[in-house]
């Protein structure tokens, strides 16, 4: 049985980790030592949050020696350990730093080293110095759209120190908003923009119908490329919990779960759950051959399809093969995904017959053509009829930050602005080029400045970028093709990086800025997603080890030095703003009628809890639709679902077409000219959240031979010689990683698992082209958009193929300072 | 070429209604000072008295035209669209869901009919109509230009909280709709606050006519022709 195997961290694993901290000799003693140094004697417990949860923090001697969950936490995550852990990790950012080439010579030194060289330590003014003098060229030399700082990522949680916010608002206010912005996320690119045409909403970001109702009322709960016992650990504000013990309660029923999936999911084996083993990349084509199915027997809803769907019609020649010859019968689609076409007979005829729950995750979306998998998904539940019925339908966000967990009646925080009411003539109205881009064509934009792209039914122009600021995320984590962005980012003159931890991002920068983590600050948060459930106080649990300075106070000193601290702080005080924040809160609760305490006694307490009620339990999504969908009309164009689609059809792109469809992706598994023969699955990983904590002694519970895991299947792993616990390489014609072999049959043949997040460790830093020592998923996925209409990544699209690794072994660099840190 | 003329002159009859519509002179405007606009949600009475029967209810930035004043009322009209058989729900054009008022169901029986039309894109019938009520006096602006101000600030300090910004013209009107029902109370605001966000987004969506959103600074520009 593999390491990765065993996600609690025992006792041996302490020590291994304690030992790779000694190993650095005289810094992880200073580190602690800085610590002590500047809260003396302070010892107790603090109670804080994160993305991970609420949780308390035993403070020794100013140094935080243990972490304990939040006794109301229904589910505490096991990463908490490296949540503490990632504040000593010897990946700790320490020093302002400077890439040594860019100190000796500023925006000309050469780029081809970045990401390989060396770096010098400089005082703050020092660094701050070159990062105001460097945004001021920059503007001055190339416009408004010379800097980029459409930085992205998953940012710490707490309403203050909302780095990004923090960036954006330093530019408006500083720099007269000269800056390029981007829209939209990584990872729900496609279904963002696909959605509102469809059901005219997002989808992807509202609350389902509620878990209460789900165990009362669905009698078949399908997870569609969703595992929401794994993902749910982490919220966007701070996590719940909260559908966990409805998860107990929905398994408890005996009811029947259905997990379709290349891979025998966490979620799956919790609910002992049918297993679909489909062949990834395929979704699409099941559904259709179940649509297929459910018009063929008649057993198709014609009422709520006339009722409340546009475009069935249009649709239907489709499916029935009328204008391609194909009939995507069940037969057809059997061929393509690999789910023998009895059983996707079987599984459209239970969906109908039951009242159904079509859950679905996002990694269907996060692939070529990528639209098409949730309007074809919605297509399918208006089929089976049962939107907006309690327990029936579709719902895109149950494994996402506890949705379904029922609302309290709560009051909503606020938090810092991004300062943008005040600029005049901001960047971002300009018609010079794209002001803001679709987050994940970045490296595109990069290498082809004044290049025509398709966005959604708009043709704009890639900004000509020159600098970037990036703070609060990791692209050399979540971007797509890591050879083509290690290349592209050579063209840029500047980049800064703020983060607390050496990253991968922060390796490929000129200028390194130390922020705090969240537990070294106070800040405020809401608590649940979803479930808003209450509001806890971020407070701080250590002070700033070493020299690194809160994300408010380092853009509040850019500013200043710009000129303009007044409009930056507007006078106030890490804690004035807090106490404002949470002032409106209060406001609210008098308006609502909710028992707000005051702010002294929520900041003793810790947390104020709201009461959820019933009517939240009893929430069905699309009900209101369903009983009137001319009062309540969705926000298309006709006001119901729209199956076929005007506005897209208008569009005319030859990659999205007005109704939902099977396009070949570039690559897949059985595709056309597939060059490789193992599909990537690189989902979101067990143990981290995306790539944070990567760098901290979880570790240790998962990698396999100090690597990231690649589950294989055992069928696979022996034509290649494959053991458990073997180093592999993982390779195509984009790039070639290093990982350590996990043979398991919780994995359908020909795919390989690498989870997403893992830090990027170039035996060569910044050449393209070079063995990751570790194991980044993202060095073997291409970088293109979904489609012309809503340029979403693609990770979740690439073939690879694997061999067991027989060189000597390269050393992990990554999850130390680099050289002259 | 004007923009979105590609949208409009497949629609020859929308165009041109948003022309009688939306693009009086600004001159006409300011001298007809009984040309007013909703600054927030106003009840609709059946009599100038406040214990007559509630009607309804008018939106923010709702255009109206006062055809009598008594002290603290007004007997109002307006004229709007409704979705055939849904005629309690009457919104700003045709097609585009922008509330201006929810009539109380035996209130429709008051509508009158101006014309119809059927939306090429949906197949679905539209009515314009006119409605007279009477409302409280208070709370107006001479032109929405002015409600755009306040909304500005809202939308610019309260949504780019928990994202970036987003770009108004990057949707739709109807797309606004349903995006600020699930983030509008995600901002904590009171709901005519909300609402007034979302009526700012809706007028400077990407199917509206720049006549129609008339911006101040600093707001969207209209879209370039031809993007």
């Amino acid at each position: 049985m593999s390491a990765y195997k065993d996600y609690q961290i025992n006792r041996r694993h302490l020590l291994l980790g304690a030992a790779a901290f000694g190993s650095l000799g005289a810094i992880a003693p200073s580190l602690l030592a800085s610590g002590a140094a500047q809260a003396a004697g302070v010892t107790g417990t603090v109670m804080t949050g994160s993305h991970w949860g609420v949780f308390n923090a035993a403070v020794k001697d100013g140094v935080w020696s243990a972490v304990s969950a939040w006794d109301k936490d229904p589910h505490p995550s096991a990463q908490l350990e490296g949540v503490m852990d990632s504040v000593y990790s010897p990946s700790r950012i320490k020093y302002p730093m400077v890439r040594k080439a860019y100190l000796e010579k500023g925006p000309d030194a050469p780029r081809d080293d970045r990401g390989g060289g060396e770096f010098v330590r400089v005082s703050w003014d020092q660094a701050l110095k070159l990062v105001v003098n460097e945004l001021k060229r920059v503007s001055t030399t190339y416009g408004p759209q010379g800097v980029y700082a459409g930085s992205y990522g998953w940012k710490s949680s707490g309403k203050l120190h909302n780095c990004q916010s923090l960036l954006r608002r330093m530019l408006n206010v500083g720099l007269e908003g000269k800056f390029v912005n981007s829209t939209a996320d990584y990872s729900t690119g496609a279904s963002q923009h696909m959605m509102p045409h469809v059901v005219g909403t997002l989808e992807v970001y509202e609350q389902q119908t509620a878990w209460p109702v789900v165990v009362e009322s669905t009698d078949v709960l399908v997870f569609w490329g969703a595992d929401p016992v794994k993902t749910n650990q982490i919220g966007w504000t701070v996590a719940d919990h909260d559908a966990y013990p409805y998860m107990e309660e929905f398994k408890k029923t005996g009811k029947k779960v259905i997990c379709i999936d290349p891979l025998n999911t966490e979620t799956a084996k919790f609910f002992n759950a049918e297993w679909v083993p489909i062949r990834p990349h395929t979704d699409v084509a099941l559904m259709l051959g179940m649509a297929h199915t459910l018009y063929a027997e008649k057993l198709h809803d014609e009422e709520f399809l006339d009722e409340y769907t546009v475009g069935f019609d249009k649709f239907l020649p489709y499916l029935t093969g009328e204008t391609d010859k194909t009939p995507k019968t069940a037969e057809w689609a059997a061929e393509i995904c690999e789910v023998p076409a009895a059983q996707i007979k079987e599984l459209a005829r239970l969906f109908k017959s039951k009242r159904t729950m079509l859950a679905s995750g996002w990694s269907i979306q996060r692939q070529h053509h990528g639209e098409q998998s949730h309007w074809m998904l919605i297509t399918l539940a208006s089929m089976l009829g049962q939107i907006g019925l309690p327990g029936g339908g579709f719902g895109l966000s149950y494994h996402y930050a506890n949705g379904g967990a029922p609302s309290a009646n709560s009051p909503v925080l606020s938090g810092i602005t991004d300062g943008g009411k005040a600029v005049k003539g901001a960047a971002w109205l300009t018609k010079a080029g794209a002001a803001t881009i679709p987050v994940a064509r970045v490296v595109d934009m990069i290498e082809n400045p004044g290049k025509e792209f398709q966005f959604n039914g708009k043709t704009d122009k890639y900004p000509a970028v020159k600098m970037a600021y990036w703070t609060g995320g990791n692209p050399f984590a979540h971007h797509q093709d890591r050879n083509r962005l290690v290349k592209a980012w050579q063209k840029l003159e500047t980049v800064v990086v703020q983060d607390s931890q050496w990253t991968a991002t922060a390796r490929f920068a000129d200028i390194v800025l130390p922020a705090t983590t969240s537990y070294e600050r106070n800040d405020i948060e809401n608590v649940g997603d979803y479930s808003i459930k209450a509001m806890v106080a971020m407070k701080k649990v250590i002070d700033p080890v070493f020299e690194s300075r809160s994300d408010y106070d380092i853009f509040a000193e850019i500013s200043k030095r710009l000129g303009k601290e007044k409009e930056f702080t507007e006078g106030k005080s890490e804690m004035d703003w807090i106490k404002s924040f949470y002032a409106a809160a209060e406001k609210q609760g008098k308006a609502k009628k909710i028992d707000v305490p005051a702010f002294d006694d929520f900041w003793k307490a810790g947390v104020a809890v709201f009461p959820i009620p019933e009517k939240s339990k009893k929430f069905v999504r699309h009900s209101e639709f369903r009983e009137d969908p001319l009062l309540e009309p969705l926000g298309t164009p006709s006001g119901k679902i729209e199956i076929y689609s005007k506005n897209i059809e208008k569009m005319k792109y030859d990659d999205c077409g007005p109704h939902p469809m099977w396009y070949e992706p570039i690559e897949r598994l059985g595709g056309p000219g597939a060059k490789y023969p193992l599909h990537i699955d690189s989902a979101h990983p067990q143990s981290r959240l995306h790539s944070q904590l990567c760098g901290t002694k979880l570790r240790a519970g998962y990698a396999v031979a100090g690597r990231e895991p690649c589950l294989i299947n055992s069928k696979d792993a022996a034509a290649r010689g494959i053991s458990d616990g073997d180093v592999v390489r993982v390779f195509n014609d984009r790039g070639q990683v290093l990982a350590g072999a996990v043979v398991t049959d919780d994995v359908r043949p020909s795919v390989i698992r690498l989870f997403e997040g893992g830090w990027y460790d170039p035996v060569e830093g910044g050449k393209a082209g070079a063995l990751d020592a570790y194991g980044d998923a993202n060095c073997l996925t291409p970088d293109i958009g979904t489609s012309k209409l809503a340029q979403g990544n693609c990770g979740h699209t690439g073939l690879a193929d694997v061999e067991k690794f027989t060189g000597t072994l390269p050393e992990l660099k990554v999850f130390t300072a680099p050289k002259g840190a | 070429m004007a923009p979105h003329s590609s949208n409009l002159t497949s629609r020859p009859l929308i165009g041109m209604l948003i022309a009688l519509i939306l693009l009086l002179p600004a001159s006409l405007q300011a001298a007809d000072q009984d040309i007013l606009f909703a600054a927030t949600p106003f009840t609709f009475h059946t009599g100038p008295d406040k214990s007559s029967t509630k009607a309804g209810r008018l939106f923010t930035a709702a255009r109206i035209k006062v055809r009598e004043r008594r002290p603290g009322w007004l007997r109002i009209s307006l004229n709007a669209w409704h979705q055939q058989g849904a005629a309690r729900v009457l919104y700003a054009l045709p097609g585009k869901r922008i509330l201006v008022a929810i009539l109380k169901k035996s209130q429709t029986q008051h509508l009158k009919t101006l014309q119809q039309m059927t939306d090429a894109d949906t197949d679905l019938v539209w009515k314009q109509v006119s409605y007279e009520a009477w409302i409280e006096d208070g709370g107006f602006a001479p032109s929405r230009e002015d409600l755009w101000k306040p909304a500005w600030e809202l939308f610019s300090t309260r949504c780019t909280v928990c994202h970036q910004r987003r770009i108004p013209h990057h949707y739709k009107v109807n797309q606004w709709r349903s995006y600020l029902k699930i983030m509008g109370p995600r901002t904590g605001l009171p709901k005519d606050k909300q609402e007034l966000i979302l009526t700012f987004l809706q007028y400077h969506a990407s199917d509206m006519t720049p006549e129609s959103a008339s911006p101040p600074q600093p707001v969207p520009q209209p879209r370039e022709a031809g993007r």
